[in-house]
């Protein structure tokens, strides 16, 4: 019984770096991929950096995995800089600088060695937010690591619609949707950026803008800018997100979101579907095969505690037996609770198991 | 260098309830506490008010402390109090005739307690298990550890009296077998000073041997390490105590918000380095879901252990944990060892606080000559608040705010009103699962409180900040800029004390080893674990 409408190539479940990954892959090779999910994953918390270590496995997929997603970002107009090889210091709400090889170009503008004048810049009212605080230790953290820009913290006040308070998303949503909004915070950062080669501040430029706004307010200005994710939800993370989705649909791409998975159905070792806990009653689709890319705390989906995964990315039973013949998993499921893979694993067994899953012959594990 | 009459050693609990008794008193003290106040055992327990239930049958004197002593403080601190009730719930594995023993007991000791039936009982608590044969009521209730502690102190304050955190006494200075002062150090700055003094109590809880030591007596106390469990909602309405000789996991206190559960009885080495297996863990939680069997599906905070100071003297000293008195010790070292000027007070519980300081400080005022009679029975802990500031508040924050901050600040109310209509931004609300706003949080932090927050957990130990389910992850972050504004801290300190405070955070929920609070403690670990380089110490 095959409900063409609700059939697919592939089901991807979880919207995270993984399965967004995983699902381009597949969409790339030709497949109808359905992506299901809870929501944006691991998006919201942070802004998608890209840290390449510990990446023990499937090294010599890391090359291809990275330039899958790089590509995949410069065409959803978000694109990341960077390289396997690469090791940049970027800065952090708490003052401090996080080694990254990927991030997003907004991001990786912050490195010091960007720019020798840097105005931290903070907005009057966001209190999650103390630009004074961030550039005192950035400028600590910026000696201790031998460069010799400066950090000036600076204060700018922005309009406020009726009744809200100032906060990120609304800041955010204001960027998307106002151009009178985005004047006014260019006015705002005019003679700052006059004094400044860099500016960095909380993350606002949109949810869902491209990186094309960024740019011409960078331009506008004759300065970089630097955003960071303040405490959740991320900005950047968010609109990564949007703009990853926006492009898959645009592709193909299905999505099922804000649909809890009820059950996977697994018959003889094979993979047949998913019932998902939709309004009202349960959705049901089914596919050819499955990349499970349901975070950390997901493995109960496969009815264990714990799992290893063959060569192809395919989760066993203890005995070495597959769970499902057509059933791979990616991201951060794979880690056990002490390993540290982040972004890099997920973008990694992302692109493999979406590869996979379209019949193409790469090899997570090497023999 | 200073001078008083007695100095206090420990500012649990005890050691503020002296510093009161003796401030009423009218004789000068010194409260030195080596960490934060209500940092040791205080802070580390149910926060249960006994009605004396727990020990009827088996230890009718510190039973019978308890009846008086429960109606005591309902009556000087009710804004400590969470007058709950209690039951003592006779589930059918239990032995029947321990039932009866309890019952006869109870009103042995004028312990008020009615049997109800187990619908009855089931009409009250629907989470208790089906199974249940009944229960007993009784007047137990939840007591905020942190308050009691502090206003004992503040009002001590009030009256002439002073204290000092992080202050770790090093020395205690003899002369001639008589105490003379006491050395210590600031354990922040490393500072040392010196307090010249005619008497030092030593009501160091855990820590009391050690303190002894200083004055070369020993103190023999058996470190009794119990672990408690913070659960993310309330499943009861009353404190729950399982009517049985005590024993693992049989009393459930509802705290505001949450409900703690607990607690294991362990023999350990001393009150530092306590650790939780996960057997513990699941033997608590496997024993509290035959009382309550939403226990094995519930969420949990956070797991912290604390120890209860057993006073072991030689003739009991191979009783285990449970079988050695809940009664206090008074211990006078001049009669005892010819030491003049140094009494120790170990042993006890919480509910019976305010009955020990009442006979240290009458032992002590006896030594100076003085004959004044103890209040502290009678003297409300706290002044009422300000009816004005109240209705301010009103129209200021939302109505639970209000109360939690009325409750937590009494008369005080009026500093929060005021800083809030001169900066409006100030009713902002930056810890939401205990409601705390950013003016509570300035307050603490600031000058004009008189037992201000030195770091983060100290405005947690005030405010209740960061004790919700994120588990200070997102108002930890917001508690440290707001030190750094207030100049509490410059920028090196305020991130040094946030990463001192994650970690703190951290430990509490690193034995938990499953459900959504594992999920939030990466969350947490994602959020900072990154910026502070936990993995590669060198970077920072």
């Amino acid at each position: 019984m095959r409900n063409v409408r609700n059939h697919f190539d592939l089901i991807v479940a979880g919207a995270g770096i993984a399965g967004i990954t995983s699902a381009a892959a597949a969409a790339s090779r030709g497949l109808k991929v359905a992506l299901v999910s809870t929501g944006p994953g691991s998006f919201v918390l942070g802004a998608g950096c890209v840290e390449v270590q510990n990446t023990d496995q499937g090294l010599h997929l890391l090359d291809e995995s990275m330039n899958f997603f790089r590509n995949l970002t410069t065409l959803a107009g978000c694109s990341f800089r960077g390289g396997i090889d690469e090791i940049r210091y970027v800065p952090t709400i708490l003052g401090s600088f996080q080694t990254v090889s990927f991030a997003p170009f907004s991001i990786w503008n912050g490195a010091p060695e960007a720019a020798a004048q840097v105005a931290v810049v903070g907005f009057k009212g966001l209190s999650s937010f103390d630009a004074n605080f961030v550039a005192e230790r950035l400028a600590y953290h910026a000696a201790k690591l031998g460069k010799g820009s400066t950090y000036i913290a600076r204060e700018i006040e922005l309009s406020r619609e009726e009744d809200t308070v100032a906060g990120t998303l609304q800041f955010g949503n204001r960027f998307d949707r106002d151009l009178s909004f985005r004047q006014e915070l260019l006015a705002a950062l005019k003679p700052i950026a006059a004094k400044a080669s860099l500016i960095i501040m909380p993350g606002i430029f949109g949810l869902k803008s491209g990186q094309d706004k960024i740019e011409a307010l960078e331009s506008e200005l004759g300065c970089l800018l630097c955003e960071l994710p303040t405490l959740p939800p991320s900005i950047p993370g968010m609109r990564l997100f949007n703009r990853l989705e926006a492009y898959l649909r645009c592709s193909g791409v299905e999505f099922f979101t804000g649909f809890p998975i009820q059950k996977l159905e697994i018959e003889n070792a094979h993979f047949t579907g998913v019932l998902l806990d939709a309004p009202a009653r349960p959705l049901r689709l089914t596919a050819d095969s499955v990349v499970l890319a349901t975070g950390p705390f997901s493995s109960k989906l496969l009815g264990t505690s714990s799992f290893s995964v063959n060569s192809d990315l395919r989760p066993m039973e203890s005995s070495g037996a597959l769970i499902a013949g057509n059933l791979y998993a990616a991201g951060a499921i794979l880690r056990n609770s002490s390993a540290r893979g982040g972004n890099a694993m997920a973008i990694l067994t992302g692109y493999a198991s979406g590869m996979l899953a379209a019949g193409v012959g790469v090899q997570y594990a090497q023999r | 260098m200073e001078k008083t009459q007695v100095v206090i050693i420990g500012g649990g609990a005890t050691g503020a309830g002296i510093l009161w008794d003796l401030a009423l008193r009218g004789i000068p003290a010194i409260l030195l506490e080596q960490k934060d106040l209500a940092n040791g055992a205080t802070g580390r327990c149910h926060g249960l008010l006994h009605s004396g239930g727990r020990y009827v049958v088996k230890d009718s004197e510190a039973a019978s402390e308890c009846v008086s002593e429960n109606k005591i403080i309902k009556h000087i601190a009710p804004h400590c109090v969470h007058d709950t009730g209690g039951l003592f719930v006779q589930c059918r594995q239990d032995d029947p005739a321990f039932f009866e023993q309890w019952f006869t007991a109870c009103k042995k000791i004028g312990l008020p307690s009615e049997h109800l039936t187990a619908d009855e009982t089931l009409a009250l608590e629907p989470n208790l298990s089906g199974d249940i044969l009944g229960a007993f009521t009784c007047p137990d209730a939840h007591v905020d550890v942190f308050q009691l502690t502090l206003s004992n102190i503040e009002s001590g304050v009030a009256r002439g009296a002073s204290f000092k955190t992080y202050a770790e006494v090093t020395a205690i200075d003899m002369d001639g077998g008589r105490v003379k002062g006491v050395r210590y150090r600031d354990t922040l700055t490393g500072e040392q000073d010196y307090i010249a003094c005619e008497m030092v109590i030593n009501a160091a809880g855990g820590w009391a041997e050690k303190v002894a030591e200083l004055a070369g007596v020993e103190v023999p106390l058996r470190c009794d390490k119990g672990t408690l469990l913070i659960m993310n909602h309330r499943l009861s309405a009353r404190v729950i105590n399982r009517c049985r000789k005590p024993g693992d996991a049989d009393i459930l206190v509802p705290a505001g918000p949450v409900c703690i559960l607990g607690t294991s009885s362990i023999t350990v080495p001393g009150p530092e380095g306590l650790t939780v297996s996960p057997e513990e863990i699941q033997h608590l939680l496997d024993l509290g879901a035959e009382l309550v069997p939403a226990l094995a599906e519930a969420r949990v905070l956070r797991i912290f252990s604390g120890v209860r100071p057993l006073y072991v003297p030689k003739a009991v000293s191979g009783a285990g944990g449970r079988e050695i008195s809940r009664g206090f010790a008074l211990l006078d070292h001049e009669s005892l060892h010819n030491v003049k000027g140094f009494v120790s007070i170990v042993g006890g519980k919480l509910t019976t606080y305010r009955r020990m300081a009442e006979a240290v400080v009458d032992l002590v005022s006896k030594k100076l000559g003085l004959d004044i009679p103890c209040t502290t029975h009678e003297v409300l802990l706290r002044q009422a608040h300000d009816e004005a500031a109240l209705r301010k508040a009103h129209k200021l924050l939302p109505l639970p705010v209000v109360e939690k901050l009325d409750k937590r600040l009494g008369p005080n109310l009026a500093k929060i009103v005021s800083a809030i209509e001169a900066r409006p931004e100030l009713a902002e609300v930056v810890c939401e699962c205990e409601l705390v706003t950013r003016a509570e949080l300035e307050y603490v932090l600031g000058t004009a409180t008189s037992i201000p927050a030195k770091t983060i957990n100290d405005v947690g130990r005030r405010t209740r900040l960061g004790f919700g389910p994120c588990q200070g992850t997102f108002c930890g972050y917001k508690a440290m800029l707001a030190g750094f504004q207030t100049h509490r801290w410059n920028a090196a300190e305020a991130s040094e004390q946030f990463e001192n405070y994650l970690d703190e955070r951290w430990k509490g929920q690193s034995w938990i080893n499953q459900g959504k609070q594992v999920e939030q403690l990466y969350l947490s670990h994602d959020l900072f674990g990154v910026a502070y380089n936990f993995h590669d110490q060198e970077g920072r």
